[in-house]
């Protein structure tokens, strides 16, 4: 595995040319292909987590790419370069895969090598990127829901405890409903001033306990408000046309009134291929508001550790020791940004800090007020209050109870869970019998 | 047959032409005369009372009078068999179709002006539902034609939509505010109690200036009629009310169980002849809980047996009172979502309602299939009780008389 980083560099630079022309023609030719199986990927829930995954481990290279880039190297060193010369790096040279290892090619070196097959090897390396993005994905959306399906639970209940009581008119307890709900709306402005970052936090860090650090994050929010607002607003401008895709086939005998009578096999198979392209834009949406997020947490950093407000010991061990390789870390000088930036930081009292949050809240409060919208235009009842696509799994598939059962989707996905965590426990409870056995042999046949 | 819904029906039976002969003349004898001209002595009523439920806010078929899906039993298995229903009832059949809104506002405009008309809210408010109509609705016909007190031509209203309260009259300069019908809801109570709290000295002071300034706009609402204070057997019927429920608002019925209970009470004590019963609840099904539009018509058929127990209890109601139903407009049947029921967008299925007529002088047990308008109602109505809706566009529904 240390071959690569001790090899000559002048060989290097001589595969250097070749290598981006293949990968160039390879990426051309794979990333429609990477886009449909994404597409395909979101139509499910567990798809969906596996889309998660992969976005986490692109923001990952971006944010180190990020770095790499401020850290003035360009001249010296390509990315590819300095990613290739540190082995724990070495995977982020290529964006991830979806479904092989990263560098597939070698586990079958491997093979030629030592001129055996090595079946389970081979195996792993087949569904590593698979296995490792349904994981990271697993971890993220869980950590998401813990802060965001409490506010969306209360909504949905708010929702459903107020209209119950409004068509009963019960007028003594008239307030239950509203208070849910704008408690939820409340609730869900507060996560979603920290949870663009906390995300990010735990997809450069790989490690899930990350996201809760708040300290660091409300950190890295607090050098970064201008841009938390931008990118608050860039998720409810984002969120629309989303949002809009989500609503259009309760529309779809208005356009085309032929399918007014359609049987529920024609409406499966039509909304079927309305998601599927749908997909597109959510997989956009999806990507490109973490892609921005990512960008905030990258500059953030360097500017907390600038001010000294983020202490070297507060960072993981990768991160730490990237930043340091970067020599980013300890204070090195810096761009000062750009005259906005600085004429923006110097007159942002804590008042400006005041009014910049407020806005960022009105923002995501527009953001709330969009899915209130398009839940009376077209009612989604449990997963359109609980899944948000753009902040949460993005998974777009609402087909109606007359053609597939909504919570299907769901019970899978708990059970396919279970499934994993009794094999992981059965394989848990091999392995120590392994260990045990290889401590004390013939134990088993006294 | 949408030409033959607008077309004169061509052997009118002898009770309709009796009727329209007598109520015809009184219309010609009053109609150049104009709002602000002495009425003439008109002659005295003695047609049969009409009770008009509008099943609404928007039903379809399906879950109406479909006997295998109905949620409205009372309706469906007892009531069809006494009377005509017209199961293939349209909103705007017109070819070319003149493309109106399939609303509760609307709807319930269309059926008691015989005419379809493209309405905008009066103050241009989005979603707003303040309409004027601009030709007399059945009440104004029938009051002038004949010698009816206002008391007895009633709109039995809701709740959640004040707006519909105002379509007790029209707009034309022939008819308009001296023909209204009055208005029993629970907004009007509300009025009736704030003026009658301010009157006996409940409040001083700055209070006293803000209940004043909430009556103004509570009576500001209901400006074409200029402040013209309700009659006395209005002032009575509230009177009642106020003694037997309270005035927390929080012991008498509530929803479309309100409704039923005021239209009740006004058959015991305003003695009405054409009253209208708006119907309400089922609308909450835009909120996205199927069960709300299920209930709501379920609430609605429980209301209809309420007032036909009261009906065939009352000597004078009893076989002299015809009941009409029909839904202020469909809602649409959009297999693509879960909630199919909106109605706002003009899907087929928002135009497609139903109607049923029963009573004294309609034929019994029938069923008609073929397609008629929501706007022949209206001119039904006027055969029915014996004036002439001139300005109606349709014809009556000719196979609903004997």
């Amino acid at each position: 595995m240390s071959e690569p980083a001790s090899a000559p560099p002048e060989r290097t630079s001589r595969a250097r040319l070749p290598l981006r022309v293949r990968w160039s023609f390879w990426r051309i030719v794979l990333l429609p292909l990477q886009l449909l199986w994404a597409m395909l990927l979101v139509q499910s829930l567990i798809g969906s987590l596996v889309v998660v995954g992969w976005t986490y481990r692109l923001i990952r290279r971006s944010v180190i790419k990020r770095w790499w880039a401020q850290s003035g190297r360009q001249s010296g060193e390509t990315f590819v370069d300095f990613l290739s010369a540190r082995p724990d790096l070495k995977s982020h040279s290529r964006w991830p895969n979806w479904i092989v290892e990263q560098d597939f090619s070698s586990s079958w070196k491997e093979v030629d090598d030592s001129g055996r097959w090595p079946g389970g090897r081979l195996l792993k390396s087949l569904f590593h990127s698979l296995g490792l993005n349904l994981k990271l994905g697993l971890q993220a959306v869980a950590n998401t829901w813990v802060l965001t399906l409490p506010a969306c639970a209360l909504w949905l209940f708010g929702w459903h405890a107020g209209w119950i009581n409004s068509f009963t008119k019960g007028y003594e307890s008239a307030s239950v409903g509203p208070l849910i709900g704008w408690s939820g709306v409340l609730l869900f402005i507060v996560v979603m001033m920290y949870l663009p970052m906390a995300q990010i936090r735990q997809a450069v860090t790989g490690e899930w306990r990350t996201f809760y650090q708040f300290t660091l994050i409300s950190t890295l929010i607090r050098h970064s408000p201008l841009q938390c607002l931008g990118l608050a607003l860039l998720y409810s401008l984002t969120s629309f046309p989303v949002l809009v895709l989500k609503t259009i086939p309760g529309y779809l005998p208005q356009i085309n009134p032929a399918l007014t009578d359609a049987d529920p096999a024609r409406v499966r198979e039509i909304l079927n291929g309305y998601f599927f392209w749908c997909a597109l834009v959510v997989l956009a949406g999806f990507v490109f508001l973490r892609w921005v997020a990512g960008r905030i947490y990258a500059s953030a950093v360097l500017r907390a550790r600038r001010s000294g407000d983020l202490e070297r010991s507060q960072l993981v061990g990768s991160e730490r020791r990237l930043l340091e390789d970067l020599e980013l870390i300890p204070l090195r000088a810096l761009s000062r940004g750009n005259w906005l930036r600085r004429v923006v930081g110097q007159t942002l009292g804590s008042v400006g800090r005041l009014i910049v949050v407020g806005l960022t809240a009105a923002v995501w409060f527009s953001f709330v007020v969009q899915i209130f919208v398009f839940q009376f235009l077209t009612y989604q009842s449990g997963i359109g209050w609980l899944n948000q696509p753009l902040v949460q799994a993005p998974w777009f598939r609402y087909l109606p109870a007359s053609v597939a059962n909504p919570w299907g989707p769901v019970i899978v996905f708990v059970f396919l869970i279970l499934i994993a965590l009794v094999l992981r426990a059965a394989w848990g409870w091999l392995d120590r019998l392994r260990v045990q056995e290889r401590l004390s042999p013939g134990t088993g046949s006294r | 047959m949408k030409a033959s819904a607008r077309e004169a029906p061509a052997i009118p039976r002898r009770r309709f032409l009796k009727r329209l002969v007598a109520g015809a003349g009184a219309v010609v004898g009053t109609a150049n005369l104009g709002v602000l001209a002495q009425p003439r002595q008109r002659p005295r009523y003695e047609g049969p009372n009409i009770i008009i439920i509008r099943f609404g806010g928007g039903a379809r078929r399906r879950e109406s009078i479909d006997p295998a899906h109905t949620f409205s039993p009372y309706l469906c298995h007892d009531l069809v068999p006494r009377g005509v229903l017209f199961k293939n009832m349209m909103i705007d059949s017109f070819q070319p179709p003149k493309g109106v809104d399939t609303s509760h506002g609307q709807g319930t405009l269309y059926i008691l002006t015989g005419k379809y008309v493209k309405y905008r809210d009066v103050e241009g408010q989005f979603l707003g539902q303040r309409f004027e109509a601009p030709v007399p609705t059945v009440f104004e016909y029938l009051r002038k034609s004949f010698d009816i007190p206002d008391h007895e031509t009633l709109i039995v209203n809701g709740e959640d939509r004040t707006a519909e309260e105002f379509y007790n009259f029209s707009n034309h300069h022939l008819f308009g505010v001296n023909y209204r019908s009055q208005t029993l809801s629970l907004f009007r109570y509300k009025t009736y109690l704030l003026r009658r709290q301010i009157d006996a000295g409940l409040w001083a002071g700055a209070e006293l200036e803000q209940k004043q300034k909430e009556l103004e706009t509570m009576e500001a609402v209901d400006y074409r009629t200029s402040g013209a204070p309700d009659s006395r057997e209005i002032l009575d019927f509230w009177g009642r009310w106020r003694s037997y429920y309270g005035e927390s608002g929080l012991v008498n019925p509530r929803g479309d169980r309100l409704l039923t209970e005021l239209a009740v009470r006004a058959l015991r004590q305003l003695r009405p002849k054409l009253m209208m019963v708006n119907y309400n609840d089922c609308d909450y099904v835009h909120w996205g809980y199927m069960s709300h539009y299920t209930r709501g018509i379920s609430i609605m058929d429980l209301g209809i047996r309420q007032i036909m127990r009261a009906v065939e209890a009352d000597e004078e109601y009893r076989d002299n009172t015809i009941l009409v139903v029909v839904p202020d407009c469909g809602r649409d049947s959009n297999p693509f979502v879960p909630v199919p029921c909106q109605h706002h967008f003009g899907s087929r299925s928002a135009h497609e309602i139903f109607s049923l007529l029963m009573g004294p002088g309609i034929a019994r047990g029938q069923v008609v299939d073929h397609p008629v308008d929501q706007t022949q109602l209206a001119s039904t109505i006027g055969a029915l009780m014996g004036f002439e809706p001139a300005y109606a566009e349709a014809a009556p529904l000719e196979e609903a008389f004997l």
